[in-house]
């Protein structure tokens, strides 16, 4: 018998680790990566809480199923508007595509 | 009987392992400084959290993590990573710089960055660490017994949920069509003047 508190500790380093991520990487794709982290976290706490609401009936996991295809939407269009600033401005580092001219 | 591994059963072992895992490769994701090493691992830890999903009963949930997020996400990342020449995080080239170059340069924003992670990971383990109740852990099955969890995901995803689902299917129709129009390159050769001039001649009667 695992502890509930088990699995949300879990998420929440991975959370952390994402939020670290997000806060120093200086490339495009490091911040994607990052982000892909929180995702996976946040549907860990789902899935877990779902087996232990309620073990007989998955509603949960269609909630983490909806995450899964949300963020595959999110990351096709975030690589499509990488590949066009890479394209655009020669690099894909954040701090410098400071300004967006038209 | 239940197997155990010494003081705990074989299911807790191999949750502990698997977190244990999880949480290595998310925190090498984060500091390794070289991008393709970053996405390798991440594939790890996306691995990591299939085999914690297929633990906690949810099979689909996990087949589908392994197939979007450890196949798909992380091959679109890799050619991503191999188009845009970004081989490091930090903007220096190549091995030089060594493996975790990202933290050998210890600038004051990454202090204040780890504070914050380390705020947020005391507030949520506070807040976690009270929550009552136990799941149980993998059971070690010898006969094969039918899976019904995906019969009754399907009868929820298009019974109670399938406003939400057709929804779902539409954005990631507009997420296609999107990509497809931003990464498109527009740019069609332009014809010389001599090209421009056999056409004219060749439209003339």
């Amino acid at each position: 018998m695992i502890p509930l508190s088990h699995y949300l500790a879990l998420s929440a380093f991975v959370f952390c680790a994402g939020v670290y991520g997000l806060l120093t990487r200086k490339s495009a794709l490091s911040l994607y990566i990052s982000i892909e982290l929180l995702f996976n976290a946040a549907n860990l706490n789902f899935i877990a809480f779902s087996r232990h609401i309620a073990p007989g009936n998955p509603a949960g996991q269609v909630f983490a199923l909806f995450t899964i295809a949300i963020s595959a939407a999110e990351f096709g269009v975030g690589i499509a508007i990488i590949l066009l600033l890479f394209r655009q401005l020669r690099t894909v580092r954040v701090s410098e595509v400071a300004a967006m001219k038209g | 009987m239940v197997l155990t591994l010494g003081p705990m059963p074989l299911g807790d072992a191999v949750f502990y392992g698997i977190a244990f895992l999880a949480v290595v490769s998310s925190i090498l994701v984060v500091t390794l400084d070289q991008l393709f090493h970053s996405a390798v691992f991440l594939a790890l830890a996306f691995l990591a959290f299939g085999m914690l999903y297929i633990q906690l009963g949810a099979n689909l949930v996990g087949v589908i993590q392994v197939l979007i997020y450890a196949g798909a996400v992380t091959m679109l990342l890799m050619f991503v990573i191999m188009l845009t020449k970004s081989q490091t995080d930090s903007g220096s080239l190549g091995q030089r710089a060594g493996l975790f170059a990202s933290l050998q340069d210890f600038a004051w924003h990454k202090g204040i960055a780890l504070l914050i992670a380390v705020a947020l990971l005391g507030i949520m383990l506070g807040v976690f660490l009270g929550v009552p109740g136990t799941l149980p852990a993998a059971t070690w099955r010898l006969a094969v017994q039918p899976d019904t969890s995906v019969l009754k995901l399907a009868d929820l995803l298009l019974g109670q949920f399938v406003a939400p689902f057709e929804m779902a299917s539409v954005l990631l129709l507009a997420a296609l069509i999107g990509a497809v129009v931003l990464a498109r390159t527009d740019d069609a050769p332009k014809e010389t003047p001599a090209e421009e001039a056999a056409r004219k001649a060749e439209a003339r009667p």
